[in-house]
C-alpha cells in the first residue's frame, strides 16, 4: 500500500484594512492547474492548526473568492494557514490572500509589541518552580504573514492550568501550621 | 436645648471621624466602630493617576506566538456608562487584581535591592523571572489567569498577560498617539485547557 501523502499547511497572505470598519473577511484562492490536479480541489483554512473553514474548487475553477465569517477580530493573522489537496488525497498547490477588516493598535498593544516582541527562551524552570511546569514548547513568531514569512522560534516553558495552579496553592495553605494562640490577630 | 444636643453630637460625630482618618489613631477607631457610623473619609487619598491596561497573547496550537493584543475587560465603553454602567464592577476589579500585581512587584524588587544591594534593582521583570514565578500562586494572578483562560478560542494552547500602566488613557482615548507608559508585569505561559496536545490540530 502506497503510504498517504502529507498535506502540509502553508501560511496565508494576510491584508489588514484599517478602514474597512467591522465587515467580513474573504479569502482569495488560487490553485495552479498547470501540471497540477485536474479535478475538484478541497481547501481547508486553520487558525492555529485548527480547521475554521472549508471548501471546494470546482474542476474548471483555478481561482476563487469566499467569505470567510469564521475570521474573528481577535485572531492574529500569524496563525493562519491552509491546506489543499485534491480527489485522491494528494497536496495541491494553492495560494491564499486573507483580506481582512482591522482596526489599528491601540497606544498599549504597540508599547508591548516593541518592548516585548518575543518571548525568553526558557530551557527549563528555575528549581523552586519545576513542579508547575507542565511542559517546554517551541514557540514561532512569524516576522511578516505570508508563504515566505520568517520565523523565528524559542522554547518556552508552559506551566499549568490556573485551576491545577490553585489546587497546588490549595494544599501548600492546608499543610501550613496554623497560627499559634497571641499571633495574627493584630490589626 | 434639643439643638444644642443635637449640635453636640454631630460636633462628636465629626471630631471623632477626623480622628478616624488620622492614620495612627484609624485602625484601633474603626475596631471600635461596631455600628459602622464613622466614615472613612478617602478624599485626601492619593488618586489612581494612571490606567491599568491588560494584555495577552497566545500560544496557538500549532505553536504560533500572536501579537500582544489588548483585552477590554467588561467590553467596550458605551455612551450610557455615565447613567447605567453594569461593567464597573468588573473594571474595578481588575484595577484591584492589577494593583496587587503591580505592588507584589515593587516588594520583590525592593526585597531583591536589599538582599543584594550590590548587584542594584533588578530591571528585568516578568517571564522567565522570578518575579513572575513568585507570583505565580497569588490570588490576583489566578483571578486574571482564569479570566483569560474561559475567553480563549479552541485554537489557543496557551496564554501570557501583561499589565501595562498608561498615563492619561481616560482622557487622551486608547489610540492617541504613544504617551507615557510602563510595563508593571508580564506572565509566565499557561495552558488553558487542563489537556491538550501540539500538533492535534495539525
Amino acid at each position: 500500500m502506497d503510504p498517504r501523502p502529507v498535506v502540509l499547511p502553508r501560511r496565508v497572505t494576510v491584508v489588514e484594512e484599517e478602514s474597512a470598519g467591522s465587515g467580513i473577511s474573504r479569502l482569495l484562492l488560487s490553485v495552479t492547474r498547470d501540471g497540477g490536479p485536474a479535478g475538484a480541489v478541497t481547501w481547508e483554512f486553520r487558525y492555529g492548526g485548527l480547521p475554521i473553514a472549508t471548501g471546494e474548487l470546482c474542476q474548471d475553477a483555478s481561482t476563487v473568492a469566499v467569505q470567510a465569517p469564521s475570521v474573528e477580530p481577535f485572531m492574529d493573522s500569524a496563525g493562519f494557514t491552509i491546506t489543499a489537496s485534491d480527489e485522491e488525497g494528494r497536496p495541491a498547490a494553492i495560494e491564499a490572500t486573507c483580506v481582512r477588516p482591522a482596526r489599528p493598535p491601540t497606544r498599549a498593544e504597540a508599547a508591548a509589541r516593541a518592548a516585548w516582541p518575543g518571548v525568553r527562551d526558557q530551557d527549563g524552570a528555575p528549581p523552586l518552580r519545576q513542579h508547575l511546569v507542565a511542559e517546554t514548547q517551541d514557540a514561532y513568531r512569524f516576522l511578516s504573514a505570508g508563504p515566505a514569512g520568517e520565523a523565528r522560534r524559542r522554547s518556552v516553558c508552559v506551566y499549568y492550568h490556573f485551576s491545577a495552579l490553585l489546587a497546588r496553592r490549595r494544599r501548600w495553605l492546608r499543610r501550613l501550621p496554623p497560627p499559634q494562640a497571641g499571633q495574627g490577630q493584630a490589626g | 436645648m434639643l439643638s444644642w444636643l443635637v449640635g453636640a453630637l454631630l460636633a462628636c460625630w465629626l471630631l471623632v471621624t477626623v480622628l478616624r482618618n488620622v492614620p495612627a489613631l484609624g485602625p484601633a477607631i474603626a475596631r471600635r466602630d461596631a455600628a459602622r457610623m464613622i466614615p472613612s473619609w478617602a478624599l485626601f487619598a492619593k488618586p489612581q493617576t494612571v490606567d491599568m491596561v491588560l494584555l495577552r497573547r497566545d500560544l496557538l496550537r500549532d505553536g504560533t506566538l500572536t501579537c500582544w493584543r489588548e483585552v477590554e475587560v467588561a467590553g467596550p465603553r458605551r455612551w450610557y456608562n455615565f447613567i447605567w454602567n453594569p461593567g464597573l464592577s468588573a473594571r474595578r476589579a481588575f484595577l484591584y487584581l492589577a494593583n496587587e500585581i503591580a505592588a507584589a512587584v515593587v516588594r520583590e524588587r525592593r526585597a531583591a535591592r536589599q538582599s543584594a544591594p550590590e548587584q542594584g534593582t533588578p530591571a528585568a521583570l516578568g517571564q522567565g523571572t522570578a518575579t513572575a514565578l513568585t507570583a505565580m500562586t497569588t490570588t490576583a494572578y489566578l483571578s486574571i489567569l482564569k479570566y483569560l483562560s474561559e475567553r480563549s478560542h479552541e485554537a489557543v494552547a496557551a496564554t501570557q498577560f501583561m499589565i501595562m500602566a498608561v498615563e492619561d488613557q481616560a482622557i487622551t482615548g486608547r489610540y492617541a498617539a504613544a504617551g507615557p507608559r510602563r510595563i508593571m508585569f508580564v506572565s509566565e505561559l499557561h495552558r488553558v485547557r487542563r489537556a491538550w496536545s501540539v500538533g492535534a490540530g495539525q
